[in-house]
């Protein structure tokens, strides 16, 4: 399956899904990404650097290590607002990048995080675009 | 010749020794509830004339050394034990140039041992300080006062001691304190702190002081995520941290306001508490 493929069946999969993207964690910049209403490349470029502030910062991995020891890390944020839900998810073969996921407000984020979550795989062998 | 000023610090001297007190065991304070302890702490202060180094003793580890002189508080020059002292240091330092924010510390901090302390002795020594310390301190009154205004009473700081039910804290932006409700009544650890540095006001099931450690590092992460984060998704925000593999705690954090909360909730209570947070938030807005 093709990425833009596999990020469509993101915005499917997920309820209430605005955005799906690839953030790459190591420059903080979006890959790829899908959207049901487009939501221009600040946007995008905002999420995926807000992922790799909650998962891939010095400031992320400080945090980490408080908590379990050096070289842990946490690999899934969820943000919300009172209106909207972003899930930030480490793709597991790829720990360099991240799923960026925002949806509209939901009375279950676990919901949007499990839908997210349940999309991985496909996105760890998607076919990138040479 | 003798010149007066040597005369002086002679006698001073002399008195300095005459006043030093007798070597033995420290003295058990009274005090069996937070109220007392702070009370009796409070009154030792006020018994010392004469510079001398004051060290009250938890029975459960923690321990508060102030300088104590002309029944002041001069300096708090050691404190450990309480998860609501860490940082003190820090937190001490930034406030040294400012008289009111150093009473409201020092007030916090003794009002954390108090809670935290159970049963405490005091011993006295001479002071340490040097003689250029000259800095008047805060008289006793002051303390007592600042300890009361102090949002929810003595207990507000406590980390060891039991859980009361939580209640939102006047003034505390109701997100946030009903985020930090629903945290306490789930039996999560939880921490209120302050949302510029993560210093702690008040943390509940938080024996370990994990939360309180957390605390600072989570209120670092939000400052560099906030300006990505504002234009991503404005207005408050809520952030869950998580470790699908389950190496690590999950970290739950939401500043509101000057203040935030962070807390190590179960991964499975995300909705329960999302839920609390953003009513929260709706009694906010209508009370506006």
């Amino acid at each position: 399956m093709r990425l833009d493929a596999a990020l469509a069946q993101v915005l499917a999969a997920v309820p209430g899904a605005l955005h799906a993207g690839i953030a790459d964690l190591d420059q903080g910049l979006p890959l790829a990404d899908a959207a049901r209403d487009p939501v221009g490349p600040e946007q995008s470029e905002h999420l995926a650097a807000l992922a790799t502030a909650y998962l891939a910062s010095a400031e992320a991995e400080a945090l980490a290590a408080e908590a379990g020891g050096a070289g842990t890390a946490y690999d899934e944020a969820i943000a919300l607002t009172p209106g909207r839900v972003a899930v930030f998810q480490r793709l597991p073969g790829r720990r360099g990048m991240a799923l960026c996921v925002l949806a509209e407000g939901h009375g279950a984020p676990s919901a949007v995080a499990a839908a997210a979550r349940g999309q991985l795989a496909a996105l760890d062998t998607a076919e990138r675009p040479a | 010749m003798t010149t007066l000023p040597t005369r002086n610090e002679a006698i001073l001297a002399q008195a300095r020794a005459a006043a030093r007190p007798a070597a033995g065991p420290a003295r058990p304070l009274a005090g069996a509830t937070a109220e007392a302890r702070l009370a009796a702490i409070l009154a030792e202060i006020g018994e010392v004339v004469l510079p001398r180094a004051l060290t009250f003793s938890g029975d459960d580890g923690s321990r508060l050394t102030l300088e104590a002189r002309a029944r002041r508080l001069a300096k708090i020059t050691a404190a450990e034990g309480a998860p609501a002292l860490t940082g003190w240091e820090v937190a001490l330092a930034g406030a040294e140039a400012d008289p009111p924010a150093e009473l409201a510390q020092m007030a916090r901090m003794i009002a954390a041992f108090a809670a935290a302390a159970g049963a405490v002795s005091v011993s006295a020594a001479p002071s340490a300080l040097p003689a250029s310390f000259v800095r008047p301190g805060h008289a006793t009154e002051a303390l007592a006062r600042e300890i009361g205004s102090l949002a929810d009473g003595p207990g507000a700081t406590s980390a060891a001691a039991p859980s009361a039910p939580a209640h939102p804290a006047a003034g505390a932006p109701a997100g946030t304190a009903g985020l930090f409700a629903a945290l306490d009544a789930a039996g999560h650890a939880a921490a209120r702190a302050d949302a510029a540095d993560g210093r702690v006001m008040r943390a509940e099931h938080d024996a370990a002081g994990r939360v309180a450690r957390l605390a600072p590092a989570a209120a670092r992460l939000a400052r560099t995520a906030s300006p990505f984060g504002d234009a991503a998704l404005p207005g408050p925000r809520l952030v869950f941290l998580t470790d699908r593999e389950g190496r690590l705690p999950a970290v739950c954090h939401a500043p509101e306001g000057g203040e935030a909360v962070t807390g190590t909730p179960t991964a499975g209570a995300l909705d329960a508490l999302a839920e609390a947070w953003r009513l929260g938030l709706s009694a906010d807005r209508a009370a506006e």
